[in-house]
């Protein structure tokens, strides 16, 4: 026994000797992560050692330049003469990243940031997001060039699970070097994924990971599908695609492991090491080199990817040359007009099956150049306006070798000029390109490498600067793009309330000239402005459109007043207007759209957590040295609490608009806070918390005084095409019903030309202040909260009460009518937008139809009666059957669609929202319409128009809308108690 | 320099074990007399059920009576946590023996020869299959007298699994087994043991240590077949109130082990933890 003890003895003392501790795995509190990537050297000048730097800054122009730069005051950012990145300072939340340490900008040295952050996590849930709670600078000059900042935290949900992250960067290095060590301290097993969590948003950077049949393709997956899209890729890159000069590309390689392992769409991508079981005690290690390359492919910064590999692993690589030309001549250097797509594989190879291993977009002169891995055959694609032109095979290529050229189609250089004839003068103007034959329409559908949206013809990325997808802005009456030979309509656009024009234009290559005239119609009631409020650019993490086409955008669409609703970041766009030379007759207001991230808030009857949703909120103030520009934190926050965040900082009469209220979740975030809780629309809303969901709704948050539903508007229409209309307008009629009347808005929500187009749909708000100068943000704003607005994407309800002497229009002023009381209504339109109804609808209940108005002969006419409706109707028709007081509305425009209520609340229960429609047009909405597969749905908007029918115009600018407008409300008293009694759900009948 | 900790307590337990093996006199009775071979059948189990919540063998209780065994088992723990979006199933494939050095003296062992384990964090998952934990230890007997007998037994756990990224866990345990058996077909025995184990690796150490307590009976009413009932309470980091049942049967000198175990109360996740044991006593 005495020998096995001895033996056990001296067992231990060789274990515990030979385990030296790694880093900070051990915790100590003055630990330091080791230098990451020790394998991976880069050359350059040693002067550059003087370029080396680490600060925190201290002032706004210290911030790294471009859209997404998200670093200011209090963060930390680290400078060579190649690389500015920065570093969250702790206490710091931005985006997904709860507390700091995260990175917020990336970019080469004085380039433009096009990141918008990149984090550590280890799963899905917000627990399994690293927590960083302290920060450290290091500089380990003289002894060492490398300057550095190491971040200590845990993760956020299991505090006995330490997690640090090194950032460091020396002199010569081409990006940024990373390691994060992670212990187990917990008792449980776990399973990790420890990664990179990159957010690219939707519309920003386009993840680019080689794998069979990948590349910038990736599997599509949900929230409970991620597991299964897990892939192994060798490195991961991204780029920008806005279209212009502000974007740049970076890759991520594993310093140590031959691949890494994650997942990718255009909203989110995660790499790192691959999932493992991770008992108590255990610890994992991962570093990776994040490379920056100013290039508007990903073709350089996989270059450096390739680099590092040879460094670390002893791949060895190859650089591929070539050049694109066109036919006819002309130069290159945008993505749109030539890119290069290269993928292992040969030409009888299933392209689904190539991997592609990089993508570069060729010089002014055409010429381009790649690094692949040698030994392979490779297929090279170009790629012109979103189509493959040219594809050709490399058969085992192993050393340096020059592609040729690859020629090009021949394209037109087409220069628009738009006017307003009764001026003569140019104008801004959104231009939308169709092919002129449907039949000829596939053979101009492009996408950028298959992603985003298609288009046809594709003139450039959908999300990014004009030309985006088949759209181009027009700026002063005159712009010059290239657009793909062949014969199109184009239609110019200056708003609702101006003409359309059209000319079909056969592209036959080289220079050649459109014009449009456009005339403004007598649509806008005197006396109001129009307004969108809520509108994206760059500055959103679902954003890449420029600042200057943004705000060209706004003048392209006639807009009177603009809030700028970036998502979680306060910007203004008041220079840019003024660099325009637009401050005479647009107003932009600084405001926000507060956007939860981070799932917190449990209700009652549902497991998984949930976020707020949006809300919009202006006027505020913009200040460059603050996190996200003077934004509050919005993150882990009920909204009435938020609203309490957000009352120091309005400067102004606020407003708070809530938004698409029953939005589809996206990556299980909710968009709208009614939905977020699965209110019962069914039933009436409580007095206060009664410890149900719809007591969640109504509650007052401890350190609060703002109630949830706090807000004072509520959008009724989203987005050009007007989807969800119906679930958007049920939850406004239901608060009217419950007596918590909120003014029904409606705005475009544009995040690019594409998506929506700005000021379709839009909001006429009776107000005494016009753009300009000596705009009136306060009577704005007050117009608004009384209701005295009308929300429309085309048509416009000019309505009336008159009882007596008393002539009023909508608001929330209670009304007495008497038994001659009655109501007068005036519906016009341009031409081009259709309105075939008028509907009347009272305590939710549509009372009178005025249906079959004729439509306009001529889309294109310029003159001529634009009255769709004049009628007046008593208040007495419409009240009749009433047992209590009334609200109000009427609508114009296309008929909805049949819709019913199958479920799609808790358990799948019905909710008191529409999410089905009549889809075999049976006339009845039941479990027949529903899709097989589904529970509910689909809620289907009604037909688009086609060629040749009435409404088809509109149905091209508004990416197949329908045309609608809505009044806000009257209420009237019509039980004679001086005040109007809501009727509750089921309104008074 | 935990490590170096551990080891030292460790050998100071084995070494505590084997004074006490020299120094205490053990009765000896005839056979049939004696606590130890006062038993029902010579191929059926007896002690406490072998199934614990900890690696391999670690902080079950263990028989008061040494035996000449060799067995193979399996072992399978599940913890379907669902409002916490978190499951993990573990199966280990066992391999145990024990040899009486004599009938005073016990040294066992036992080796998770498989790993298998299952981890779901929200909707990721992760397997994984290694050579798992060994245990190795002795029982020697204190007092074997009548119907009572009393043990003290210490197991070391060996760094052998490869489970662990990065870290290798070492431990041990100390402990004292009573058995009482007042008929030939009814055990009541206990166990009081301590234990402590720790990673070495490039991580911390993170040093655990726990006490148990567990008494239980065993009811033999045919020669091929016995219940036994168990309740077993752990402090420590991961503690917890556990009850065990298991049935034993016997073929020959073959011995049948089914048991299944779960916590009622405490920190310990587990829904249940089942086994099923095989062995030949020679």
């Amino acid at each position: 026994m005495k020998k096995l003890a001895l033996a056990l003895t001296a067992l231990a003392a060789t274990l515990g000797a030979g385990c030296q501790k790694e880093g900070c795995l051990n915790g100590e509190a003055t630990c330091r992560v080791p230098p990451p990537c020790p394998r991976v050297t880069f050359t350059c000048d040693p002067a550059m050692n003087a370029a080396l730097s680490v600060s925190q800054l201290d002032s706004a122009s210290q911030r790294v330049g471009g859209p997404d730069a998200l670093g200011t005051v209090g963060d930390v950012k680290l400078s060579n003469g190649f690389v500015d990145v920065v570093i969250a300072n702790i206490g710091t939340q931005n985006l997904l990243d709860a507390n700091g340490g995260s990175i917020l900008d990336l970019a080469p040295k004085g380039q433009k940031d096009t990141l918008n952050t990149l984090f550590q996590v280890v799963g899905v849930l917000p627990r399994d997001a690293a927590l960083y709670t302290s920060l450290e600078i290091i500089d380990e000059r003289p002894a060492r060039q490398a300057v550095a900042v190491q971040v200590k935290g845990t993760l956020d949900g299991i505090p006995s699970v330490p997690i640090v992250t090194r950032y460091e960067l020396t002199p010569c290095d081409r990006g940024v070097r990373a390691r994060t060590e992670i212990v187990n301290g917990s008792t449980n097993t776990q399973t990790w994924s420890l990664v990179d969590g990159y957010y690219w948003g939707g519309r920003g950077e386009l993840p680019f990971a080689p794998g069979p049949g990948s590349g910038f393709g990736h599997p599509s997956f949900g929230l409970g599908t991620i597991n299964g899209v897990y892939r192994p890729f060798p490195y991961m890159a991204a780029a920008g695609h806005g279209g212009d000069d502000d974007i740049s590309a970076m890759s991520t390689t594993s310093c140590t492991e031959g691949t890494l392992e994650g997942f990718h769409s255009d909203q989110l991508s995660a790499a790192g090491l691959k999932r493992q079981i991770v008992p108590p005690r255990g610890s994992l290690i991962f570093e990776r080199f994040f490379a920056v390359a100013d290039a508007k492919g990903v073709g350089q910064a996989i270059d450096l990817a390739l680099e590092i590999r040879k460094q670390v692993l002893g791949e060895q690589f190859i650089t591929l040359s070539g050049q694109v030309e066109r036919m006819g001549g002309g130069t290159f250097d945008a993505e749109r007009e030539a890119s290069v797509l290269v993928a292992e594989g040969t030409l009888t190879t299933d392209p689904k099956l190539r991997v592609e291993w990089t993508q570069v977009v060729p010089a002014a002169d055409g010429s381009f150049s790649v690094r692949v891995p040698t030994g392979k055959s490779y297929v090279v694609e170009a790629h012109a306006f979103g189509r493959k032109q040219v594809e050709r095979e490399y058969a085992n290529l192993s050393a340096d070798t020059d592609l040729g050229s690859f020629v090009l189609p021949a394209t037109g250089t087409l220069t628009f000029h738009v006017e307003d004839k009764a001026t003569t003068a140019g104008i801004d103007a959104e231009l939308f390109l169709v092919p002129a034959d449907d039949a000829e329409a596939p053979n101009f559908v492009g996408s950028l490498h298959g992603r985003f949206t298609t288009c046809a013809p594709w003139l450039g990325s959908p999300a990014g600067a004009s030309p985006a997808c088949n759209r181009v802005l027009v700026h002063d009456g005159d712009v010059t793009v290239e657009v793909p030979v062949g014969r199109f309509d184009v239609y110019a656009f200056h708003g609702p309330f101006w003409s359309l024009a059209k000319q079909t234009v056969n592209v036959l290559g080289g220079p050649q000239r459109v014009a449009f005239g456009l005339t403004r119609l007598a649509l806008k009631p005197p006396g109001t402005v129009s307004a969108d409020l809520h509108v994206h650019g760059a500055a959103s993490f679902d954003s890449s459109i420029p600042n200057r086409d943004r705000v060209i955008s706004f003048a392209a669409s006639d807009l009177d007043v603009i809030i700028g609703t970036d998502h979680d970041v306060v910007m203004d766009y008041a220079q840019i207007v003024k660099d325009l030379g637009l401050q005479d007759r647009m107003s932009t207001v600084v405001g926000l759209e507060t956007t939860g991230l981070i799932p917190f808030l449990m209700v009652p009857g549902y497991g998984f957590p949930l976020v707020i949703g949006h809300y919009n909120m202006w006027p505020l103030r913009y200040d460059p040295s603050l996190p996200r520009n003077g934004s509050p934190q919005d993150e882990r926050v009920e909204p009435g609490e938020l609203f309490e965040r957000m009352k120091p900082l309005f400067t102004g009469e606020p407003l708070i608009e809530l938004n698409h209220p029953w939005a589809d979740p996206e990556f299980g975030r909710d968009l709208g806070f009614p939905r977020s809780i699965l209110m019962d629309l069914r039933k009436d809303l409580p007095a206060a918390d009664d410890g149900t969901r719809l007591g969640v709704y109504v509650r007052t948050p401890a350190n609060a005084t703002f109630s949830n539903d706090g807000h004072h508007a509520q959008e009724v229409m989203n987005g050009s095409d007007n989807g969800l209309f119906l679930q958007y307008r049920a939850f406004w009629h239901y608060l009217l019903n419950q007596g918590r009347v909120r003014t029904g808005t409606a705005n475009s929500d544009s995040h690019s030309l594409t998506d929506s187009t700005v000021g379709v749909p839009q909001n006429l708000v009776t107000v005494g202040t016009g753009p300009g100068p000596n705009f009136d943000i306060g009577a704005f704003n007050r117009a608004l909260k009384e209701g005295r607005s009308l929300g429309t994407n085309g048509p416009v309800i000019e309505l009336t009460y008159e009882d007596g002497t008393t002539r009023e229009g909508p608001s929330t002023k209670v009304l007495a009518p008497s038994s001659t009381a009655k109501l007068h209504v005036r519906v016009s339109s341009a031409p081009w937008v259709p309105v075939q109804e008028v509907r009347f609808i009272v305590n939710g209940e549509v009372k009178k139809l005025i249906k079959d108005l004729p439509a306009d002969a001529d889309p294109f006419a310029e003159s001529g009666s634009l009255v769709d409706c004049d009628a007046t109707v008593n208040v007495s028709e419409l009240t009749a059957g009433l047992s209590g007081d009334a609200w109000l509305v009427v609508e114009a425009g296309r008929p909805v669609v049949l819709a019913g209520d199958l479920g799609g609340g808790l358990n799948g229960e019905p909710d008191g929202v529409p999410d089905t429609s009549d889809n075999n047009g049976d006339g009845v909405v039941d479990q027949a319409d529903v899709k097989e597969g589904s529970k509910v749905g689909p809620l289907s908007d009604p037909t688009p128009a086609t060629r040749g029918q009435p409404g088809y115009e509109f149905s091209v600018i508004t990416n197949k809308g329908y045309a609608t407008a809505f009044t806000n409300p009257f209420l009237f008293d019509l039980n004679g108690d001086g005040a109007f009694t809501a009727p509750g759900v089921k309104g008074g009948r | 320099m935990r490590a170096l900790w551990l080891a030292a307590w460790l050998t100071a337990s084995l070494a505590a074990a084997q004074e006490a093996q020299l120094e205490v006199p053990v009765t000896t009775a005839p056979a049939e007399e004696t606590g130890c071979a006062r038993w029902r059948d010579r191929g059926l189990g007896e002690g406490p059920v072998a199934i614990g919540y900890a690696e391999a063998d670690v902080a079950t209780g263990r028989r008061a009576c040494p035996r000449t065994e060799f067995g193979v088992g399996v072992r399978f723990g599940a913890i379907i946590d669902t409002p916490d979006f978190y499951g993990s199933l573990a199966v280990n494939g066992l391999v145990f023996g024990s040899y009486a050095l004599r009938d005073t003296t016990e040294l066992f062992a036992t080796l998770e020869a498989v790993n298998y384990n299952f981890a779901q964090n929200a909707v990721i998952t992760s397997t994984q299959l290694t050579l798992g934990n060994l245990t190795a230890g002795a029982t020697q007997v204190l007092f074997d007298e009548g119907t009572f007998v009393g043990s003290v037994t210490a197991r070391v756990l060996l760094p052998t699994s490869f489970e662990i990224p990065g870290a290798r866990l070492l431990g041990g345990e100390l402990g004292a087994s009573a058995s009482w058996r007042p008929q030939r077909w009814l055990e009541v025995h206990g166990y009081l043991g301590g234990d402590l184990s720790g990673a070495i690796g490039r991580g911390p150490g993170l040093p655990r240590g726990g006490a148990m307590l567990l008494v239980g009976a065993q009811l033999s009413p045919f020669d091929w077949g016995a219940l036994v009932v168990d309740f077993s309470g752990r402090l420590g980091p991961l503690n917890y109130l556990a009850p065990t049942a298991a049935l034993r049967f016997k073929i020959a000198q073959l011995g049948i082990e089914l048991g299944a175990t779960l916590p009622i109360a405490g920190t310990d996740r587990h829904d249940i933890i089942a086994g099923a044991r095989v062995n030949w006593r020679f």
